[in-house]
């Protein structure tokens, strides 16, 4: 079989390339290589993913147990400071911690945009910093989806991780809003000729590619 | 007053709720952008109107941003999209929603003693609807002035 093959746990991460899309013959929903949609029940490959996935969250709720929350860390309140200051070192020690399994250009973009999303000066009452649940969401799906194209990253008031993709001139949009338990929320907007089409919803992280199959979602997923 | 529909709006959009190319540049402004708080018990959008400058369009966005900044921290990396009113009326009446309006109340404004002098808000839309913070997002506040350009 042409298609990605799994990286084994420990190993560097093994990214889609646009050659690979090139000589995926078992390519299914949108062109996609089976790495990206491996979430169709009774493969082989996709039952080895989620073992993979499995191991990954073990490590996952290893490092978390390490993590002093903020009320347990406190018997006064804490400032806006350093409220600020541990939820964006929770998030970068989290993904130190199963770094392997991702590309090293991810973590660079990563914790970057971590902490701008965090600036202070553009801070309103009633705003939260990035929330662990949304981050563990957003890094299941990274893994079951592997999008070679890194996004921007961007944060709801609720600190829910954002991340958005551009194409078609910065016309077409695709924005994901990581909620807790695996859940996604999307946004896409697309153009065909004059028409433009828009869509949005709920879904889980291994159906994402499922509901945005008609949006030929390579355009935004796969690096040029 | 409701706002005419020649006029145009603005809304501030921290560095993480803008939409932003390659170069980290602000594009957009996120749906997010456009979400009111619920712990707030938010029922309208914060805006800006820009004609109560009363100069040219570059110049009333400069005023409203020099503004702006008197009123609360606003981050280098933050933007301000731009809409035009009666093309945010129009879009939300395709909607159904034939209610939304822009409103200027200055007696408000004057007795915030803000000098926020040009705070309007969009009255009536629905409550954090994705269909329309999508549409607000995509096709209303399309002129996007990052902060960083205003001297």
């Amino acid at each position: 079989m042409n298609d990605i093959t799994l990286t084994p746990l420990g190993t560097s991460f093994n990214r889609i390339q646009s050659t690979d899309l090139k000589d995926t013959t078992k390519s299914n929903v949108d062109g996609y290589p089976m790495s990206l949609n491996a979430q169709f029940s009774g493969d082989i490959l996709n039952q080895a993913l989620l073992n993979d996935i499995d191991k990954l969250f073990e490590s996952i709720r290893r490092v978390e147990s390490n993590i002093p929350s903020s009320k347990e860390n406190n018997s006064t309140r804490q400032t806006l400071d350093e409220v600020i200051f541990d939820a964006r070192a929770n998030v970068k020690v989290l993904f130190s911690e199963i770094s392997m399994y991702f590309p090293t250009e991810l973590k660079e973009k990563l914790f970057h945009q971590i902490d701008l999303l965090h600036d202070t000066d553009d801070w309103e009452d009633g705003d939260n910093p990035v929330q662990i649940s949304s981050f563990k969401t957003f890094l299941r799906w990274f893994y079951l989806d592997q999008p070679s194209q890194l996004p921007n990253f961007g944060m709801s008031n609720g600190g829910l991780l954002i991340a958005t993709w551009l194409s078609n001139h910065n016309k077409d949009r695709l924005i994901l809003e990581f909620r807790s338990d695996d859940h996604i929320k999307w946004f896409a907007t697309k153009h065909y000729d004059d028409e433009q089409d828009m869509s949005s919803g709920i879904t889980s992280a291994s159906r994402l590619i499922h509901h945005l199959a008609s949006y030929k979602a390579s355009d935004w997923f796969i690096k040029p | 007053m409701y706002l005419q529909k020649d006029n145009h709006i603005s809304r501030h959009a921290p560095y993480k709720k803008c939409i932003r190319d390659e170069n980290d540049k602000p594009i957009g402004l996120l749906p997010q952008a456009f979400e009111m708080r619920a712990e707030r018990n938010e029922k309208a959008l914060s805006v800006n109107w820009l004609e109560y400058y009363k100069d040219t369009h570059v110049q009333n966005v400069t005023k409203m941003v020099t503004d702006f900044r008197t009123t609360r921290t606003v981050g280098l990396n933050s933007a301000f999209g731009i809409a035009n009113v009666g093309e945010l009326e129009l879009a939300c009446a395709t909607m159904n929603q034939t209610s939304v309006r822009i409103l200027y109340d200055s007696k408000a404004t004057s007795k915030t003693k803000s000098s926020n002098a040009s705070h309007a808000t969009i009255i009536r839309l629905p409550f954090n609807d994705d269909d329309f913070q999508s549409i607000l997002s995509s096709n209303i506040f399309t002129e996007i002035i990052p902060n960083s350009s205003i001297p």
